[in-house]
């Protein structure tokens, strides 16, 4: 106890009774105080833990916190419980204050705490005895409990409804509730998603009908996105996550479908010349193959092609080995040219992949518009959606503008700088970086020359403030007096008849106020009366 | 005789006391405790009420109850010190010679009823409050020593203040306590009637001898104060100090000064009385809250503001009372 009493005063076991009673009971009374302040620090620190909990719970089934659930609720209870009761028990009451609160408490007018107080000090024994006697006489509580209540506040009363929060979290699945419902009802998401999933529902047809196998994978995936818009279990921002998401992945497939059919590496589509362009002779070449095959053609009539190295590169097919087949065939051995034409088929084919996951990325590209997309710029294929809007609808084949906003041949036209079309690969993202760096047609003056536009410096400009004293001037008066006069002399008139003024200066006084009404100085009347 | 047999046969006298000053008071019952506080304090009491309240009956009534000699002056401005402490007359012997002889004035008495002291000057106010503080006279060069105990009771009419000279400040430090005759109620009024226009007044008998008087002021002085409640006294003091960071708003705003240490001292020792009232040995948190009106109100000076707006020193002791913790932080 803290009130220790020195021994050999006050308070030795030969103490008389009643201060042993008030020993005791003090002693009774701190251990209460310290039970009801344990019982109330720790009801804190479990709804502190509950709720602690609670949102621990929340974290790991969302799956933002990767920690096993039950450890981490018993350790965020127990560390609450403890927290608390340690807290209450480095903040042990001090006994005088437990005397002073319970005087206060049971309106013992003092007599406990006095009598503690004389007891601690060594006091007077006399004193002290007759101070205790006269407290025990008083009204001493005979169950120390209800001196120090524990009070059920707030705390106690939040503590079982943050538990059963705490059950409905850990058993629930939460993250499948907050999935499935539909968080917004917006919408422009939900038309968008209709419009993709039919978009999705025409491009699996079509990919069916061509045994396209990447556009029918896109579509199916493009056709589960919009459903879920549909549905309404997308917000507008998740929509548009999941919308370039989906839009980087079919730019990949697509890239990769260009890869097959040309074997070769393409870069961005932008310096993508002949993406959804087949070579103009592709068809007319697969067909004399097959009329060579068929025996319905001869040789010479593929001179034209075995000639146009251009066009057989775009074909993507090497001019010696065409030549080497054909000699085959003459030879006859047939499976060179039918090996040719397999790679022309499956090279048609793939281009025909790419065609159609383009036309599906210009569908995200229009969702992404109508949902208010502000990163455009950022999809991985490098389109704006302001460029796109050039496109001039979807599926326009061979003619039509290229997503940045150009013709294909100014697309061809910008080939160069970063390699020729269809060529060794070299076309990249440095070109398109180059094409970025380079100005804008609408940045050109009528000559041609580049507009330079210089960066601004955003920030605020100087102000300057004046402050000017204008010291006022005389202005002539605005009422005319002519009209005041007319009435002013009447009014004199009558003045002077009914005033008793003396009749010589009657005069001097018509003078003065007619001086006045006409803005003459009155000294001018008296002057002349002096004279 | 025990000290606690004592505090049983002090309370029992007391109780005697006050039961012949009821005898003959109607109500009253904290003015009776404020002057019993005092006397057994040896402190002096300003008593303020409109005339006839019963106030001399009160002082005259407590004279008789406790054996004690009794005096009256009534205060005008033409009453001068000497009308008061006495003056030295010239009297002649058989033999024809003359010499000085001090005739002692009204103040050498136990009990002195100084009647409306407002109205003396200022002079003759200052000779009884010198003879209060020191409890002795001085005349020429020859000190002469006021009987033992001493007590003055001051009255004040608070409503004819016209020809008057207020009390200053620091005269009115000088007297303990400020108590205030309050009207009789309607019941009381009419067991005043019955009292003063019936039969004979009552009798009053003495039940406390000077030196009984002696031992029960001696053990008020013993009764315990704890550090707590001292504290507590302490907090309430400088709660009327306008410049305190603990006072309440009503103390900042209308106080101009606050007690003084003598007022302190004043609200413990009444308090110790009143503990004794109650057969305590202790002084208790409700002592001093029963104390502090009495003691704090003829010592807190309200500024401009207080007094034109018409504020109550009562309220703020009351705001003061109410305000202060009781239980240190």
């Amino acid at each position: 106890m803290n009130g220790a009493v020195p021994a050999g005063r006050a308070g030795d076991q030969g103490a008389p009774w009643p201060v042993l009673r008030v020993e005791k009971l003090v002693g009774e009374l701190t251990r209460a105080r310290l039970l009801q302040r344990v019982i109330e620090h720790c009801l804190v620190g479990l709804l502190v833990a509950l709720v602690a909990s609670v949102v621990a719970v929340l974290a790991i089934r969302m799956q933002w916190l990767a920690l096993p659930l039950l450890p981490t609720v018993v350790a965020l209870l127990g560390a609450g419980l403890l927290c608390a009761g340690a807290t209450a028990v480095a903040s042990r009451p001090d006994s005088l204050r437990v005397a002073i609160d319970a005087d206060l408490a049971l309106h013992l007018k003092q007599r406990l705490s006095t009598t503690w107080e004389l007891l601690r000090a060594g006091g007077d024994a006399g004193l002290v005895a007759r101070l205790a006697e006269h407290a025990v006489r008083a009204r001493l509580p005979a169950r120390v409990e209800h001196v120090f209540p524990v009070r059920y506040g707030i705390c106690a009363r939040l503590v079982p409804v943050a538990a059963a929060l705490l059950l409905v979290v850990s058993t629930v699945d939460v993250r499948r509730i907050v999935e499935s419902a539909p968080p917004v009802s917006d919408r422009a998401v939900i038309e968008e998603g209709a419009r993709l999933r039919e978009f999705a529902r025409q491009m699996a047809e079509q990919a069916a009908r061509e045994a396209l196998t990447r556009s029918a994978a896109a579509a199916q995936s493009m056709q589960r996105l919009g459903a879920r818009m549909e549905s309404g279990a997308l917000s507008r921002s998740q929509s548009l996550d999941r919308l370039r998401q989906l839009d980087s992945e079919l730019d990949a497939e697509r890239r990769a479908a260009l890869a097959d059919g040309r074997e070769v590496q393409t870069g961005p589509l932008d310096v993508e010349p002949v993406e959804s362009r087949p070579a103009p002779g592709a068809s007319a070449l697969r067909q004399l193959l097959q009329d060579l095959l068929d025996g319905r053609a001869s040789s010479e009539e593929l001179t034209p092609f075995t000639a146009d190295e251009q066009t057989l590169a775009q074909l993507g097919i090497d001019p010696e080995a065409l030549k080497d087949a054909l000699d085959r065939l003459d030879a006859g051995d047939r499976d060179a040219v039918r090996r040719i034409l397999d790679d022309l088929a499956r090279s048609a084919q793939s281009e025909r992949d790419a065609a159609e996951l383009r036309r599906a990325q210009r569908q995200l590209d229009q969702a992404r518009r109508s949902l208010g997309d502000t990163v455009g710029d950022a999809s991985p294929s490098g389109r704006a959606p302001a460029r796109a809007e050039g496109a001039g609808g979807e599926g326009d084949g061979d003619g039509e503008a290229s997503a940045d906003g150009m013709s294909p041949e100014e697309g061809i036209e910008g080939a160069p700088l970063g390699g020729p079309p269809g060529g060794s690969g070299s076309a990249g993202e440095g070109a398109t970086e180059r094409r970025a760096e380079a100005p804008r047609p609408s940045d050109r003056t009528a000559s041609g020359a580049a507009v330079v536009r210089p960066e601004g410096q955003p920030g605020e400009g100087r102000v300057f403030v004046s402050e000017a004293r204008v010291l006022p001037t005389a202005n002539p008066a605005t009422t005319d007096t002519t009209a005041i006069a007319a009435r002013f002399q009447p009014q004199l008139e009558a003045v002077l008849a009914r005033e008793d003024v003396p009749p010589h200066r009657k005069a001097l006084i018509r003078r003065y106020f007619l001086n006045l009404s006409q803005g003459l100085p009155p000294t001018d009347a008296r002057d002349e009366d002096q004279r | 005789m025990s000290q606690e047999h004592d505090v049983e046969w002090a309370q029992e006298r007391l109780t005697a006391v006050r039961r012949q000053v009821e005898r003959r008071i109607v109500g009253h019952q904290d003015l009776i405790e404020g002057v019993l506080a005092c006397l057994l304090s040896g402190g002096h009491v300003l008593l303020e009420g409109v005339p006839g309240l019963g106030k001399t009956l009160l002082v005259k009534t407590l004279g008789d109850a406790l054996h004690l000699e009794f005096a009256r002056i009534q205060f005008t401005p033409d009453l001068m010190p000497a009308d008061i402490l006495g003056t030295q007359m010239v009297l002649q012997d058989e033999e024809g010679r003359r010499h000085f002889q001090f005739q002692p004035g009204p103040v050498f008495t136990q009990l002195l009823l100084a009647d409306e002291i407002n109205r003396a000057t200022p002079k003759t106010q200052s000779a009884l409050l010198e003879a209060m503080e020191e409890k002795r006279v001085t005349v020429g060069r020859t000190e002469h020593p006021l009987a033992q105990p001493f007590m003055v009771l001051a009255t004040q009419n608070p409503i004819e203040m016209e020809g008057t000279y207020p009390l200053p400040e620091a005269q009115l430090d000088r007297f303990m306590l400020k108590l205030e005759a309050r009207y009789p109620s309607a019941a009381e009024l009419a067991q005043i009637v019955d009292r003063a226009a019936g039969a004979a007044p009552a009798a009053v008998t003495p039940v406390l001898t000077g030196e009984e008087l002696d031992t029960v002021k001696s053990m008020v002085r013993s009764v315990v104060v704890a550090g707590h409640v001292k504290d507590y006294a302490v907090r309430l003091v400088l709660a009327t100090h306008p410049d305190n960071a603990g006072s309440p708003s009503g103390t900042r705003r209308y106080v101009r000064h606050g007690a003084s240490p003598r007022g302190l001292l004043a609200m413990i020792m009444a308090a110790k009385a009143y503990a004794m009232f109650d057969r305590r040995l202790n002084v208790s948190f409700e002592d001093l809250d029963a104390a502090a009106a009495p003691a704090l109100r003829h010592r807190i000076l309200l500024n401009f503001e207080g007094e034109a707006e018409g504020i109550g020193v009562e309220s703020l002791i009351e705001e003061i009372v109410r305000e202060t913790p009781k239980a240190p932080a």
